[in-house]
């Protein structure tokens, strides 16, 4: 019988053997020594340079503009040589404020540090692992130096001295005035060069990493042979930065976009895109990595031979919102829901402004990409807002984003970033800069606000009546806010808000539940690794209750789409339900349970309930406590001479239910249903005029609806105790980017809503589902 | 020859040595890497319902938090070693001469809750780390919340990995935001694929 130890003495007999193992490892042997093994070493040397090393200075497929390049293509027949760093590891940038280096490029997850030069020298075999961290690094290099240096441009185009040339969102504090560098994080930025990830390059925000992976039916292939997607790769991180500008003195910070299908997500993309063309000025991204072998490149410019015959750089053939929201140049006739191809929009009017201050303000490609980079700086500085102040000179507390204790929540789903508020943003800043003459930004030539909105409305994008330069608006007789010439408005068309309807055919379905076990199990558990969702301890973990009879029955999770329809001769882009806590519960009277609000008809035309079902007269969306948000949730309850809707907190006080039983024990304000945080809206591209989500993107070919993604549900937890037969209310409000009135107000001067406003229903159409709980 | 005999012997002894403790482990459990780091790894066999939601005492909140091994850098806003965010601009909180009422207190298992609510609906063989970044007080509506910082990170059983970062109630150990999520490239694979379904049988109207 063997004598195993107490725990700490299995420690260190642990450690003695880990030991063991590292010595036995670090003893000279000349055959395992990794940099000596035949190819990694450093080939074919003698014209490199000290400090120099072998690159590809772009993608296989324009190095040697084959685009039926094979995989097996010798790669060292188009390597070329250049400076890469001076520094024995692959480290580099020196912007970083209490970092010694900006970023870093290793092998993959389990190397243990960068790679090393023992000679000064960076030359490798195409075909070596050292040889992909060298090309990533010298790109990185690259883009980073860009980004840097442009961010030194902003600071300086933004102020004299002190002051602010302009209304900036740039933060002087976010540049360590003592070192000049600037305050982007604690960590570096990690690449991995040769990752062990198959057909996929991805940025990991939490660990500020990047991974460059294989293609798994073509083993030469790497994604980190191609340096556009090390652009757009790093442009994930940039734009992480650049969101977060004013959120320097906090840990907590803000994404772009959510796990599934969102506007913020496709503009994400859509800059990424860009990040490549920012660097190598050329209009098309990743013809290697995903082009030649996934079928993903994507083009940046409407004269692209990928694109499908009617798309042209004609002013009136753009790629222009929404209806090439779900347009996939590789496969035109099949629609798809996916953030990449949707930013394409984006990506295409960012080189349209490229091409357009070129001739205008006689710049230099590169100076009109540094420019469109430094209002890309001040836009998402702006949007990206924690601390709810917004810009330098009309900001103040709660001047976006609500306040800072609900930023988070306004910015994830009540007011987030969109097409609308992205390029209504901009467009400030760009008349605020290249388009204010004062500022001399344009060579002597002036760029209109015309020449602005005319690009802007020739992609759709012209989704906004005002500049909205006093954010939250509340004397707009001293203070106004420019208008948009209407003239401009031609392509771009905005919807009333009503138009959004629960499909009216005959016999169609009101809503789709989706409560099969497997599925949403496996749904919540990928919400969940994706830090989204948390359910009841009450709900089991097997989801017992999950009967799949496509019905709400007690105890379970279900999905929830709403049939929605499109009742007006326009394309509806960005449809948003959301199932998030709102104010409209009064708890003004005694007992305070609270009653659901009937609003008067200056907020909503939705008159639910009446008074004699339980409503109450609120007329103010105010919200001063986090008390005054409530669930989307009431319940029935059948009272002796008539039934009425009441809130779930007087429902559950009714039935006598211990608090300890509901969902959440700490509040009972949803105590039978609610929608799970992180699940509470759900998101759809694109609506055809006429047709509901399904039709719209439905395969022409087959007539095969689309396929539901997560982002499209919202997922509802019922408690296992509320009583089968019991009838739930759920008001949702629903909204569309390009719409008339969910975001200004036609009286009020076409003035954006007050971030209040958001707190109730004016914004937005209200859409109840009545759902019977049935066992 | 020495070596091999050495990486034999170091390698054999630490291989009886894993097998013993994982012996020991058969079910859902987690290794204590240091004090702010624990990784969960779900069993087949795991308990399927959550540790039960004992609340601390305010007497035990000073020795459940773990402020002094933690360094808070100079130019974030603290409390008492806590990072204040928030509606923090209202008052003087950083001063503990401020007033500030807290509406939860802090649970000393808050990090074995939520590593087993982490894994409760995934499958087995998934591992999840957490590990803890920051004390944290939100202000909300002028009273303090207090919450963990922490940086979650999953392996799955076929190698795949997300990761995130979260503010998790120091009470009830549930993650309430997040933040940092990846950005994949080819997101087709990450897609959830479910029928519409046909009709609605469900009973739901609307109006």
């Amino acid at each position: 019988m063997i004598f195993f130890p107490k725990t700490h003495s299995l420690k260190t007999l642990g450690l003695i053997s880990l030991m063991g193992i590292i010595m036995s490892a670090c003893m000279p042997s000349a055959s395992t020594n990794v940099r000596t093994r035949a190819g990694a070493s450093v080939s074919a040397s003698s014209n490199v340079g000290m400090y120099q090393g072998k690159i590809l200075a772009d993608n296989p497929i324009i190095l040697t503009n084959n685009y039926e390049l094979s995989d097996t293509v010798d790669l060292n027949r188009l390597v070329s040589v250049d400076a890469i760093t001076s520094n024995v590891f692959l480290k580099g940038g020196g912007n970083c404020d209490g970092l010694d280096y900006c970023f870093e490029v290793r092998q993959n997850k389990e190397s243990p540090s960068p790679l090393q030069t023992t000679d000064g020298k960076w030359s490798y075999s195409a075909s070596t692992p050292e040889f992909l961290q060298v090309n990533t690094f010298y790109h990185l290099n690259k883009i980073s130096e860009l980004f840097y240096g442009t961010l030194d441009s902003t600071l300086a185009l933004a102020y004299s001295g002190l002051t602010p040339k302009y209304d900036t969102a740039i933060p002087l504090g976010l540049k360590n005035s003592l070192t000049g560098k600037y305050k982007i994080g604690t960590t570096p930025l990690m690449a991995y060069a040769d990752c062990d990830t198959p057909d996929n390059a991805y940025f990991k925000s939490s660990t500020n990493s990047l991974c460059f992976g294989y293609m798994s039916a073509y083993s030469n292939v790497k994604w980190a042979q191609d340096s556009t997607v090390i652009y757009h790769e790093a442009g994930h991180y940039f734009q992480k930065l650049q969101l977060n500008f004013r959120n320097y003195a906090q840990p907590v910070k803000v994404d772009l976009g959510g796990m599934s299908y969102d506007e913020s997500g496709a503009i994400g993309e859509g800059l990424s895109d860009y990040y490549s063309y920012f660097v190598n000025g050329r209009t098309h991204f990743a013809e290697w990595a995903a082009g030649r072998f996934l079928n993903s490149s994507r083009p940046m410019i409407e004269s692209d031979s990928l694109h499908a015959p009617g798309i042209s750089t004609d002013i009136d053939r753009h790629l222009s919102y929404p209806d090439y929201l779900d347009y996939n140049p590789n496969e035109a006739d099949v629609p798809a829901e996916d953030i990449h191809v949707s930013g394409m929009i984006i990506s295409h009017y960012l080189t349209a402004l490229s091409r357009d201050l070129q001739e205008t303000c006689s710049y230099t490609k590169k100076d009109s990409t540094i420019v469109i980079t430094h209002l890309i700086n001040e836009t998402l500085a702006e949007l990206g807002d924690l601390t709810a102040t917004g810009t330098e000179l009309k900001g103040a507390a709660n001047k976006i984003n609500l306040s800072a204790s609900y930023a988070k929540d306004w910015l994830t789903k009540v007011n987030p970033i969109n097409y609308r508020s992205f390029m209504q943003t901009f467009a400030k800043n760009l008349k605020n800069t290249v388009g204010t003459p004062s500022m001399n930004m344009c060579n002597g030539n002036t760029y209109t606000q015309d020449q602005i909105e005319f690009l802007i409305d020739s992609y759709g994008l012209l989704l906004f009546r005002t500049y909205n330069e006093h954010r939250n608006l509340t004397n707009s007789t001293t203070l106004v806010n420019t208008p948009v010439n209407a003239l401009n408005r031609k392509k771009t068309q905005l919807i009333n808000k009503d138009k959004i309807a629960i499909d009216p055919t005959p016999g169609a379905s009101v809503a789709f539940v989706v409560d099969n076990r497997d599925q949403i199990k496996s749904g919540v558990a990928s919400l969940q690794a994706d830090g989204l969702v948390t359910i009841s301890p009450q709900t089991p973990s097997d989801l017992g209750f999950n009967n799949g009879n496509g019905k709400v029955s007690p105890g379970e999770i279900v999905g929830i789409a709403l049939n929605l329809y499109n009742n007006s001769n326009t394309v509806m882009g960005g449809v948003q339900v959301l199932a998030n806590d709102w104010n409209h519960t009064d708890y003004t009277k005694s007992p305070a349970y609270g009653k659901p609000c009937q609003f008067p008809s200056t907020l909503t035309s939705d008159k639910w309930p009446l008074t004699t079902e339980g409503g109450e007269t609120c007329n103010s969306v105010d919200a001063s406590a986090s008390k005054d948000f409530t669930p989307v949730c009431f319940v029935q309850s059948s009272e002796t001479s008539s039934t009425r809707w009441v809130t779930q907190k007087e429902f559950k006080n009714k039935l006598a239910l211990n608090d300890s039983l509901c969902l959440d024990p700490t509040n009972d304000k949803d105590c039978f249903i609610r929608a799970l945080k992180g699940a509470d809206q759900a998101y759809y591209s694109r609506i055809n005029p006429g047709q509901t989500w399904g039709k719209s993107l439905a395969d022409p070919k087959t007539g095969e609806a689309p396929l539901l993604s997560w982002g499209n549900l919202i997922l509802f937890e019922v408690s296992k105790h509320i009583p089968p037969g019991t009838v739930i209310d759920c008001r949702f409000r629903v909204r569309f980017t390009n719409c008339e009135d969910c975001y200004h107000d036609a009286s009020n001067s076409n003035n954006d809503y007050k971030d209040k406003d958001y707190n109730g229903p004016k914004p937005f159409k209200i859409i109840h589902l009545q759902i019977p709980i049935t066992d | 020859m020495k070596k091999i005999w050495l990486f034999s012997f170091s390698a054999i002894l630490a291989l009886t040595i894993a097998i013993y403790r994982k012996g020991q482990n058969n079910f859902n459990q987690m290794t204590k890497s240091d004090s702010r780091a624990k990784t969960y790894v779900k069993s087949a066999n795991m308990i399927k319902s959550t540790p039960s939601r004992s609340i601390a005492s305010a007497d035990s909140q000073d020795s459940a938090n773990s402020t002094n091994s933690i360094s808070i850098p100079d130019n974030y806003p603290q409390r008492n070693k806590r990072i204040l965010i928030g509606d923090i601009h209202k008052k003087n909180y950083q001063s503990i001469d401020t007033e500030l009422e807290m509406i939860n207190s802090i649970n000393p298992e808050w990090k074995d809750i939520l590593g087993s609510d982490l894994l409760r609906l995934q499958d087995s063989d998934t591992q999840v780390s957490i590990v803890e970044e920051y004390p944290v007080i939100k202000i909300v509506d002028e009273k303090g919340k207090y919450y963990q910082q922490v940086h979650i990170s999953y392996v799955f059983k076929n190698g795949e990995e997300s990761s995130f970062r979260a503010l998790v109630n120091s009470e009830t150990g549930q993650v309430e935001d997040s933040w940092d999520r990846v950005i994949r490239e080819n997101s087709k694979s990450h897609r959830a694929g479910i029928n519409l379904p046909v009709k609605n049988t469900s009973g739901i109207t609307a109006h």
